[in-house]
């Protein structure tokens, strides 16, 4: 992606595909972390501020559902 | 107690706490650690005594009631506290200790679960009081403080759909309500299936609340808990964590509570063992 940014195109679909899973993947690993425990205090911590700040992954830049959008009108050549 | 009064006493918590109640009540007792008009008013109409004189799905019934409206006291503390010890003061609130916690620990004039506690103060997600306590109390996956989180979760959430369906109804964007959309539609309806499916399970356990069924409830509570808030501050849009919007008030302590009394993958694991050691006939003749 950066290459073809550097390259002077815009590669909208792609970015809204990285972003879209890049998020889903940000909510992936604080389950996880959940699922392992917390019985540390940094991991406490860690863990509080995740959940706390997860709804907003998905939302800033861009929702989830806005993003697909743009990635399926990408793939369908639109 | 009659289905109906069931419904009465349903009828008229939820009166009591839609009054006394108020967004900006939670809030309130969130920066100040305490809700104390709230308090005084469940004490005056008998509620908080529903433990000791009512039967445990009555007073369970009462705990969802409260969790609906996000109630900042120690309400469910005090029923759980009942379902333990008989012996108790006349008045609360109580609180149990499991696990090194003890929430509401620093207002209950009674923690069962042990004699002495030194407690250090600290809040859950929802800034609600959640004090460590030492020496630990109770098994930190207690059975009936597991009953009781689901029985709230399951308030909470039944809040949580109604505010997302109403804001998805409310709100326009390109012109349109939300709900015009089928990327909101999906939502709303995997959001309503979530709060259903815990409902059911939750409902099973208060019923019946053998180990088996409380496993089956806390798990499937905690994963729609999970699931329920997400997609509700999907729907939300930023506000929904704002200090303005009531969502995050529900939101908070469902993430709080479905840790409580032992996350869903610790339930999980132990429901496995259960369903395993009681075969097939068996997992199928407890599960419907």
């Amino acid at each position: 992606m950066a290459n073809a940014i550097e390259g002077g195109a815009a590669p909208t679909a792609e970015a809204a595909l990285v972003k879209d899973a890049g998020t889903r993947f940000e909510k992936e690993v604080i389950d996880a972390a959940r699922d392992i425990g917390c019985d540390s205090e940094l991991m406490r911590r860690l863990v509080r501020e995740a959940v706390l700040s997860a709804p907003g992954f998905t939302l800033r830049g861009s929702t989830s559902e806005i993003l697909r959008g743009i990635v399926a009108r990408g793939l369908s050549g639109r | 107690m009659t289905s109906t009064d069931l419904a009465l006493l349903v009828e008229a918590a939820t009166d009591l706490f839609r009054r006394e109640c108020s967004s900006e009540v939670v809030a309130q007792a969130e920066r100040e650690a305490w809700a104390p008009r709230l308090w005084a008013a469940l004490e005056e109409s008998g509620l908080t005594r529903v433990g000791t004189e009512a039967s445990r799905e009555d007073a369970l019934a009462v705990v969802r009631v409260a969790a609906r409206f996000a109630a900042p006291v120690p309400l469910a503390e005090t029923v759980l506290a009942t379902m333990l010890e008989s012996d108790l003061p006349e008045r609360g609130p109580f609180s149990v200790a499991a696990g090194g916690r003890a929430a509401y620990g620093r207002l209950a004039v009674r923690i069962v679960g042990g004699d002495q506690f030194a407690l250090t103060p600290e809040v859950n997600y929802a800034g609600e009081p959640w004090d460590r306590v030492h020496p630990a109390g109770l098994d930190p996956m207690l059975l009936e403080g597991a009953l009781v989180r689901a029985v709230q979760m399951a308030g909470a959430m039944e809040t949580v759909l109604e505010l997302t369906v109403d804001y998805a109804a409310q709100r326009q964007q390109f012109g349109v309500p939300l709900n015009r959309f089928q990327a909101i539609q999906q939502h709303l309806a995997a959001l309503a299936s979530e709060v259903v499916a815990a409902g059911a399970a939750v409902d099973a356990a208060v019923a019946a609340p053998d180990e088996f069924k409380v496993a089956v409830a806390k798990v499937r509570a905690g994963e729609a808990a999970g699931t329920a808030s997400a997609i509700a501050h999907q729907v939300h849009g930023a506000i929904g964590f704002t200090d303005e919007h009531r969502l995050q008030q529900f939101t908070r302590r469902l993430w709080s509570w479905r840790d409580d009394f032992g996350t869903e993958s610790q339930w999980a694991i132990r429901l496995g063992r259960l369903a395993a050691s009681i075969g097939p006939e068996g997992a199928w003749e407890r599960t419907i």
